[in-house]
């Protein structure tokens, strides 16, 4: 009975022994963490002391998924992965989609934890109850497609009876923001989790497609909330471009609020000789031959593949770029013929590392370059603004940190900090460590604040969905000091909340009474949305409360010299944050309930969250 | 059995026509699929399987397409396999003793052998209203009249010839 929604079991892999086996996923802990995110956390929480290090082999490498996958609600294939991530050497939370979730559940098991370190390179197999850990040594040196379908062939498996999720050249060399990839094209990146999982030498995570069942409190009911959420997702004005496009139009979009990052914000004007058209969402998918290659039981027109169709890499198969895409992989460096960029952002992904990051390093390394603070010689060639061949170039010193891709393969923040310097001054990176997402944020404060001060290497709120579910405001203007923080901490919980259900947060974007909807159908819980968003702000702080027992504290939440700069041009030139932002972190603090001086979560509000040992961890017995 | 069965057989009836260029792969069908088979979601129950070809950039989805010829129905020794009032051929499970010579008959590889029960199973158009073409997001699964049952032979003959989509020109 209270396996609805759940397989019920959480598979250890203890890599340093080789031992592999099944805890329960207790039914008590399932409605408190919920799986993806708030799982993970719990387990870093109670297994990863302060002195195991991301590097250590004790540190945890948690790959979940949550109650939704595997059931027939819109895009939940979701992976969460959850470790002590490499960039900031603090908690992780990044997700992926495909089908690593319903492939998992439907071989018995609600998620994977790595712990300890193999002796030598190994991949991780699992059909149903056959668990095993294999000899990798032939995957080493391969690209994460060319891993997939290595695999595909060795396992005599096509399509989606095989999932498999691996690193690339740049995991398997320690990249500092190496990710994990999946099902060609799903790509969890954020703070290094591929680095972690190439310390503990493991190469891929290869699931075929299990023969169990996972049940649902009440189908029927499942199936109704499941489309009512479609219906939204298809119909309101703030969801129909996604559901038709993905995130293709982000690039128009943000680009008229001055919001596209362009050459490593030196810009925020489009050249003059760039065809407009070709970048709105429906001139970027029809300047392809585009197939849908959407995750599990997605409506979504979202996830796509095509084949380059002009210039030098004609007749490629890629990845649709998402909107981060185009922005690292083109915008960004200051790429902008869409052919390209396609390319380029297939090849972050093979060689699997992070696409923002990317794009701030290498556009970071043409601004030195143009400025003299890296000579030729110090790269070992010139690399140009839109210079696709040296950016691949690039990638590629930096995967098999060779010459300064050896210092560049740190990430933008500590490879800037060892120049220092005018070179230091125009990196974009935060001083957490989080690698902010492709966008301008210094007209999208509520991304640069919510960057700076999240706990999971990247942002803990995301994009405002439905704030008015919470008595916030619909839309607040993005440089008001005042409104933005309170947005940002108000909604504080529910992206974690949605990080934890196995699905997708761009299916996830319905009414939370609606989305609620599913998950009381799946799991037979009477879920609704006020215990969604406190099982979030559990879940954010408990993560907080992990960062400040491993020394990451309010010191270091502030943008760099140039994420935090002021436009030269474009819609906010002369706006500056900087101005504001020791006005935006109180509001924010005593919105999300958060001590200023401290930055810990308050006791109060610990104990409102039933994390009574937290209170005490971090406030002592008697407070 | 099998006559009672029958009984409804003769005219256009309807099949589930499946378009693969619509396709994307996301299986939703194999979810509603085994959910009616079995309660739960479970796509090995699933009598509708997506398979991948061209690559991993195109899928299509397979099932029993209630051929006329019905191999099935013809090889079962114990005359399990009838004609549903839908036109489904379908089994009996309490005729059925499992022997698998269906499954063998088969030539598209729609007729299934259940571990769990001893049984064969198969496609029976939910009794008239399949659940994987109600649950298809893109309608690459649709239920409708028509004459001939076969369309996986024509398609796979074209398609070979010239593959369509992102990879016409690249394979």
């Amino acid at each position: 009975m209270t396996d609805y929604a759940y397989a019920g079991e959480i598979l250890r892999v203890d890599l340093s022994s080789g031992k592999t086996w099944g805890e329960k996923f207790e039914a008590a802990d399932r409605r408190k963490w919920v799986g993806g995110a708030g799982l993970g956390a719990k387990i870093l929480w109670e297994e990863v002391p302060p002195d195991v290090g991301w590097d250590h082999p004790e540190n945890r490498l948690v790959l979940a998924t949550g109650p939704l996958a595997g059931l027939p609600v819109w895009g939940t294939g979701g992976l969460t992965v959850v470790t002590r991530g490499a960039m900031t050497n603090g908690a992780t939370n990044t997700q992926a989609n495909g089908f690593f979730g319903a492939n998992l559940k439907y071989c018995g098991y609600d998620a994977i934890v790595f712990q300890g370190e193999s002796p030598d390179w190994v991949y991780l197999h699992i059909r149903d109850d056959g668990v095993e850990l294999r000899d990798a040594s032939e995957l080493l040196g391969k690209d994460t497609w060319e891993t997939q379908q290595s695999l595909e062939k060795t396992l005599n498996l096509s399509g989606h009876n095989l999932s498999v999720y691996s690193i690339g050249p740049a995991g398997e060399n320690l990249v500092r923001f190496a990710a994990i990839q999946g099902d060609y094209g799903h790509v969890a990146s954020k703070n290094g989790c591929g680095t972690v999982m190439g310390k503990k030498k493991v190469k891929a995570v290869a699931i075929e497609r299990g023969t169990k069942g996972v049940a649902a409190a009440h189908p029927k009911a499942l199936f109704a909330a499941a489309d009512d959420i479609a219906h939204s997702l298809q119909t309101d004005p703030s969801t129909r471009g996604l559901y038709l496009y993905g995130t293709l139009g982000g690039v128009r979009n943000l680009q008229g609020m001055g919001a596209l990052p362009i050459r490593n914000y030196t810009t925020n004007v489009w050249p003059e000789e760039v065809e407009t058209q070709k970048w709105e969402a429906n001139g970027l998918r029809e300047g392809f031959d585009h197939r849908g290659h959407q995750c599990s039981a997605c409506g979504m027109h979202h996830c796509h593949m095509q084949v380059i169709s002009s210039g030098p890499y004609k007749g490629q198969v890629v990845d649709e770029p998402e909107y981060e895409g185009w922005s690292g992989a083109g915008w960004t460096i200051g790429a902008t013929d869409p052919q390209q960029v396609t390319w380029m952002n297939t090849q972050l992904d093979r060689a699997c590392v992070d696409v923002n990051e990317f794009g701030w390093l290498c556009g970071w390394v043409m601004e030195c370059q143009q400025k003299g603070y890296i000579t030729d010689q110090d790269l070992g060639f010139r690399l140009e603004w839109g210079d696709i061949d040296g950016a691949n170039r690039l990638l590629e010193m930096i995967c098999k940190r060779e010459g300064m891709g050896d210092l560049l393969a740190e990430g933008t923040k500590l490879a800037a900090e060892k120049l220092g310097g005018e070179a230091q001054d125009c990196a974009i990176y935060t001083e957490v460590n989080n690698s902010p997402r492709g966008h301008d944020h210094r007209s999208r404060w509520e991304e640069m604040i919510d960057t700076c001060t999240g706990s999971g290497g990247t942002m803990d709120t995301a994009p405002p969905v439905f704030p008015t579910d919470y008595g916030l405001p619909a839309r607040v203007h993005p440089q008001d000091a005042e409104e933005v923080p309170k947005h940002v901490g108000g909604l504080r919980g529910r992206r974690a909340y949605e990080d934890s259900l196995g699905a997708c947060v761009f299916t996830t974007r319905a009414p939370m009474d609606v989305l609620c909807r599913s998950i009381q159908a799946a799991t037979g819980w009477d879920v609704d949305k006020d215990e969604a968003m406190q099982t979030g702000r559990r879940i954010n702080a408990l993560m907080r409360a992990f960062n400040l027992r491993c020394g990451i504290g309010p010191e270091v939440e502030k943008p760099s010299r140039r994420y935090g700069s002021t436009p030269v041009d474009g819609p906010i030139a002369g706006v500056s944050i900087m101005d504001q932002w020791e006005k935006m972190l109180d509001i924010w603090y005593e919105t999300a309930g958060y001590d200023r001086e401290t930055g810990r979560p308050k006791p109060e509000l610990l104990r409102e969250l039933d994390l009574e040992d937290v209170a005490e961890a971090l406030w002592g017995a008697n407070v | 059995m099998r006559e009672a069965l029958s009984s409804n057989r003769g005219g256009a009836m309807k099949i589930l026509k499946i378009i693969p260029e619509k396709c994307t792969g996301c299986m939703r069908c194999e979810l509603a699929c085994s959910y009616e088979q079995t309660g739960t979601f479970q796509p090995s129950k699933a009598v509708i399987r997506v398979s991948a070809f061209e690559g991993h950039t195109s899928y299509a989805p397979y099932t029993c397409p209630q051929c006329d010829e019905a191999w099935c129905l013809t090889a079962c020794p114990v005359e399990a396999i009838g004609i549903s009032p839908a036109g489904a051929k379908d089994v009996a499970d309490d005729i059925c003793v499992g022997c698998k010579l269906c499954t063998i008959a088969c030539p598209y590889g729609t007729m299934f052998y259940d571990i769990d029960t001893h049984k064969a199973f198969k496609c029976d158009l939910c009794g008239g209203n399949p659940a994987c073409a109600s649950v298809c997001p893109t309608d690459a699964i649709v239920y409708e009249e028509a004459d001939k049952t076969d369309w996986v032979g024509p398609f796979a003959a074209e398609r070979a010839k010239s593959p369509a989509g992102p990879l016409a020109g690249v394979l």
